[in-house]
């Protein structure tokens, strides 16, 4: 999410598209909408992305409002746009023979489809979604229910109570749905848990450093202020939505499950631990053949099989801090 | 031991009720990849005040992470 907000910024988006585009992308996803889907009901489904969506615009308007991109002087773009997309140089005399056929080129894009999504979209999120089914089995066994729904079951305090845990901390949109399953069934409001939802992945300790660079101080602290009020505002609103519409929100928290036959559910969870288990492999056999201990040379060539492959694009990096701070600069 | 039983079949049960739809959602955000091409939303970045801060964030909801 960061490097692609990096890219933006170098590519001349404005600093108001640049805080809808960091609110709404960890926020939602299509990953996370199916999760939500799977583990809550149809109403947080929809709820999730929209609330994204008005927080992101909220951000990007009160942005803009401050610095208007357009007043500033419409710069020409830093990269000539020819170079935005790339194009088959001209003049290339390669005979049409020797191009692959239609059917084969779709083909290896499907491949690619499918590796960017078990390979670099799972890769990111694998450690999140452990550590959130943990978190969501230990609330279930240790959280006791006159708690959560004296805390966390409504009203103001609730929704700050929410806010407070989920804005330091980092967790992902899709691994943040076990935990708020968990917390939905002890007793939690859905308005409390979905501030959870919005602020976990909207905001923490580590990306701050790097919003403070793209957006500044002062946007910096606008952002926050925006994700945590619309945060709340939306967790008011859904507290009011679920009695009128007569829905009793612990009853129908996970009905989809009914629309999986058992073999699907099961094969499908054998393939990701599966899969999971090779990422596992993969990170430790990484760790203990190519990273130097403790060094981070910024820029310093690693040999061909260090170089992390990630989003399609290979960093050669020495650490994840090294690699982390080339994406900043990028 | 009758705690870790109880962690171990919430998040087995959790596992099972998820993993078809994160297949799915997973495999969403790779035809995403390959069927939109990022350069030419970015190019719909630049310009409008307002219009451009729609199209981020419309642009923002279906990508993972």
């Amino acid at each position: 999410m960061l490097p692609a907000a990096a890219s933006f910024k170098r590519q001349g988006a404005n600093r108001g598209a640049l805080s809808a585009f960091l609110v709404t992308t960890p926020e939602s996803g299509v990953d996370s909408i199916a999760i939500t889907y799977a583990l809550l009901d149809p109403i947080m489904t929809v709820m999730r992305p929209l609330a994204a969506l008005v927080t992101g615009v909220t951000a990007g308007l009160v942005e803009n409002r401050l610095h208007d991109p357009d007043a500033a002087g419409r710069q020409p773009s830093p990269l000539p746009l020819a170079s935005a997309a790339p194009l088959p140089a001209a003049g290339t005399n390669l005979p049409a023979a020797t191009e692959p056929s239609p059917a084969s080129r779709s083909l290896r894009r499907l491949g690619e489809g499918i590796r960017y999504a078990l390979v670099d979209v799972w890769g990111d999120i694998v450690v999140w979604f452990c550590a959130g089914l943990l978190l969501a089995g230990l609330i279930t066994a240790y959280l006791p229910e006159d708690f959560s729904n004296l805390v966390l079951g409504g009203g103001l305090v609730s929704m700050l109570a929410m806010l407070a845990v989920g804005m330091p901390i980092y967790i992902c949109a899709t691994a943040s749905t076990p935990i708020a399953a968990a917390l939905l069934l002890k007793g939690a409001s859905p308005g409390a848990v979905l501030v959870f939802l919005l602020a976990g992945p909207a905001t923490n300790m580590t990306s701050l450093s790097v919003l403070v660079q793209v957006l500044g101080k002062m946007g910096t602290l606008r952002y926050l202020l925006v994700v945590a009020i619309v945060s709340v505002l939306f967790g008011l609103g859904l507290d009011k939505l679920y009695p009128l519409l007569g829905i009793e929100p612990r009853a129908v928290i996970g009905e989809a499950r009914e629309l999986v036959p058992v073999w699907l559910k099961i094969g499908s969870a054998t393939f990701l631990i599966i899969l999971t288990a090779w990422h596992l492999y993969r990170f430790v056999r990484h760790r203990r053949s190519e990273r130097p201990a403790g060094t981070a040379v910024c820029g310093f060539p690693q040999s061909a099989e260090g170089a992390d492959r990630h989003r399609a694009t290979h960093h050669r990096s020495s650490s994840e801090t090294c690699h982390d701070e080339c994406c900043r600069q990028a | 031991m009758n705690d870790i039983t109880t962690i171990s079949i919430e998040m087995w049960r959790i596992l099972l009720d998820s993993s078809p739809y994160i297949i799915l959602g997973i495999l969403a955000a790779g035809g995403i990849k390959i069927f939109v091409n990022q350069q030419i939303i970015v190019r719909h970045l630049r310009y409008g005040r307002y219009r451009s801060v729609f199209k981020a964030a419309l642009f923002g909801i279906p990508l993972p992470l």
